[in-house]
């Protein structure tokens, strides 16, 4: 099982464990990490899933999708290390997985 | 009046009831909790599953591609754990405004410092003679969408009654699983008022394309068989053979227990744009409720999950005396064969659109919707960037096309 390892907007820290398969948004959804709304479920299309990686995660995990990278325009803040959660799908290569949550998401 | 958190300890003041444990109603136990509420909250819900999201029922669930256990948005376990006590197979029957107090079904009363209404909507049954025959079904919930799936056998027909986005999602999702669909629309056009005729035109030509019949302007007069629907009568006379009907003919906000409490309801639950209704500490969210909405400036009832979570969050702002969330742009989508609709904005259906198109209908196109002028919504067909664009032009005046 995979743990991957949410930063959150105040610093502290929340590490969960997870279910190969499943995507980043939904280990979040499923713990109701703050900040990560996912308000479309997954589908690419509100970008209240944003996410940072730290950078040592970024070449492991790849950077965004050509499609996530139009959508991440809706997302404040968003850098070179940002992502949509919804797409990050957990193999057993990104166990360690670290992320920082943005203060604020586009909702 | 906004709940001082200093108000509670945690274990013996009164609880914010949430009564409906769908998109909404989960959604604003979680804000709730997220916004640092220390009080006791309560999710009650008469399905007997954890909270799910609803629009894969239509399309990804269906075809066989999203997996039940992927519909549920988080475990019972997590909402014991984030201390919100879920409490499903159980309905809140009465609600009692004046006394601050709900009855369950078994007769057990709650009382609430705060209630928040979030009871969805249920789907109109076909008001023809045989329209509650049994083999007709309706989609709305996560058994109706075991039930339809069972019932989709490839070759046999279907037919879909009502040409809105809901059956023409089942439509498209049937086909593929390789049965012989119809159509049944009493309009002339699909997705009356709720897309433009360009966007309309375009996924009906899909449709037929992909061997789906469309009868368009077409009346339902009765509903055939004698132990259940074995077939479909138009009002002109004409019958289609039916394995399976499919009432998609739109859904009723579900307001019973609101209207006998004296709330005032206009199809939906009236609410200002905090979602609170005219009682004190009560409140209506989602597909139930009409809300003052600040976009448009107008009462607006919407069924969609972006409406659902921002009214939730809206509420539990208002419930923890904090600022309301900032509105962003209303935004739909639908999938239906190769055409993913994504929506942002609105248009005022009691006023005539100004349509352009860019793009190819028969590919990836957008839509762009200006009423008086202002840029009012935008529709893109396999055209992301139109979408995410139209989130800053919304509302604006004097809007530049993209070139093609
Ligand atoms: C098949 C389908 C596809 C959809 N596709 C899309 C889409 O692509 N995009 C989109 O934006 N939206 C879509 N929608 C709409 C979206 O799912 C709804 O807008 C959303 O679910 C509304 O959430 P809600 O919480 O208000 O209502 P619901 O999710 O319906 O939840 C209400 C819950 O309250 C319960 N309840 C009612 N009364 C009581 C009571 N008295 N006591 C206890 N419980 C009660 C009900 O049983 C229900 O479980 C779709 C809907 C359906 C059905
Ligand atoms: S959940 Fe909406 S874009 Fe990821």
């Amino acid at each position: 099982m995979p743990a991957i390892h949410f930063i959150l907007a105040d610093g502290t820290r929340r590490s969960l464990d997870a279910q190969e398969g499943w995507t980043v948004m939904e280990v979040a959804r499923e713990a109701g990490v703050p900040g990560i709304l996912a308000e479309c479920g997954g589908g690419a299309l509100c970008a209240t899933c944003h996410v940072h990686l730290e950078p040592e995660w970024l070449p492991i995990a790849g950077g965004a999708t050509e499609t996530e990278d139009m959508l991440l325009e809706l997302a404040p803040g968003r850098d070179g290390a940002s992502r949509l959660s919804c797409q990050i799908v957990l193999t057993p290569a990104l166990d360690g997985l670290t992320l920082r949550v943005p203060e604020e998401q586009a909702s | 009046m906004p709940l001082e958190s200093g108000q509670f300890s945690p274990q013996s003041a009164a609880p914010v009831v949430i009564v409906g444990a769908g998109q909404a109603g989960a959604e604003a136990a979680l804000a709730l909790r997220q916004g640092g509420f220390p009080g006791p909250v309560h999710l009650f819900g008469r399905e007997a599953v954890s909270p799910y999201e609803r629009p894969p029922l239509s399309k990804g669930f269906l075809l066989g591609t999203i997996l039940e256990e992927r519909l549920i948005f988080r475990s019972a376990a997590a909402y014991e754990a984030a201390g919100i006590r879920l409490v499903l197979g159980r309905e809140v029957s009465q609600l009692d405004p004046a006394n601050r107090r709900v009855v369950l079904n078994d007769g057990v009363a709650v009382d609430y410092a705060a209630c928040i209404l979030a009871t969805g909507a249920e789907p109109r049954p076909l008001p023809v003679p045989g329209g509650g025959l049994p083999g007709i079904l309706l989609l709305r919930s996560l058994e109706h969408a075991r039930q339809l799936r069972a019932a989709i056998v490839p070759g046999l027909p279907v037919v879909v009654v009502g040409g809105g986005y809901l059956g023409l999602e089942v439509a498209a999702s049937a086909r593929k699983l390789g049965a012989e669909v119809t159509i049944i629309e009493a309009q002339p056009a699909l997705l009356h008022r709720s897309a433009s005729a360009i966007t309309a035109e375009a996924l009906a030509s899909r449709h037929r394309a992909a061997g789906v019949r469309l009868l368009l302007g077409r009346q339902v007069a009765r509903i055939e068989g004698s132990v259940r629907a074995d077939g479909v009568t138009l009002a002109h006379g004409a019958f289609l053979p039916a394995s399976l009907v499919l009432a998609c003919i739109g859904a009723k906000p579900e307001v019973a227990l609101a209207q006998a409490a004296g709330l005032a309801c206009d199809d939906g639950i009236r609410v200002d744009a905090a979602c609170r209704t005219a009682f004190p500490d009560l409140y209506a969210i989602g597909d139930c409720a009409r809300q003052d909405d600040p976009r448009f400036g107008r009462p607006v009832r919407l069924e969609s999950v972006q409406s659902a979570t921002w009214q939730a969050r809206c509420a539990a702002a208002a419930i923890l005396g904090k600022a309301l969330p900032t509105p962003r742009p209303a935004y739909f989508w639908s999938e239906q064969h190769d055409a993913k609709l994504q929506i942002a904005g609105l248009a005022d259906p009691r006023m005539p659109c100004d349509d352009t198109l860019v793009g190819d209908p028969t590919g990836a196109f957008a839509v762009y919707r200006v009423q008086d002028g202002v840029l009012r919504t935008v529709e893109a067909v396999n055209r992301p960037r139109d979408f995410v664009r139209a989130h800053s032009l919304i509302g604006q005046r004097a809007v530049e096309l993209p070139a093609a």
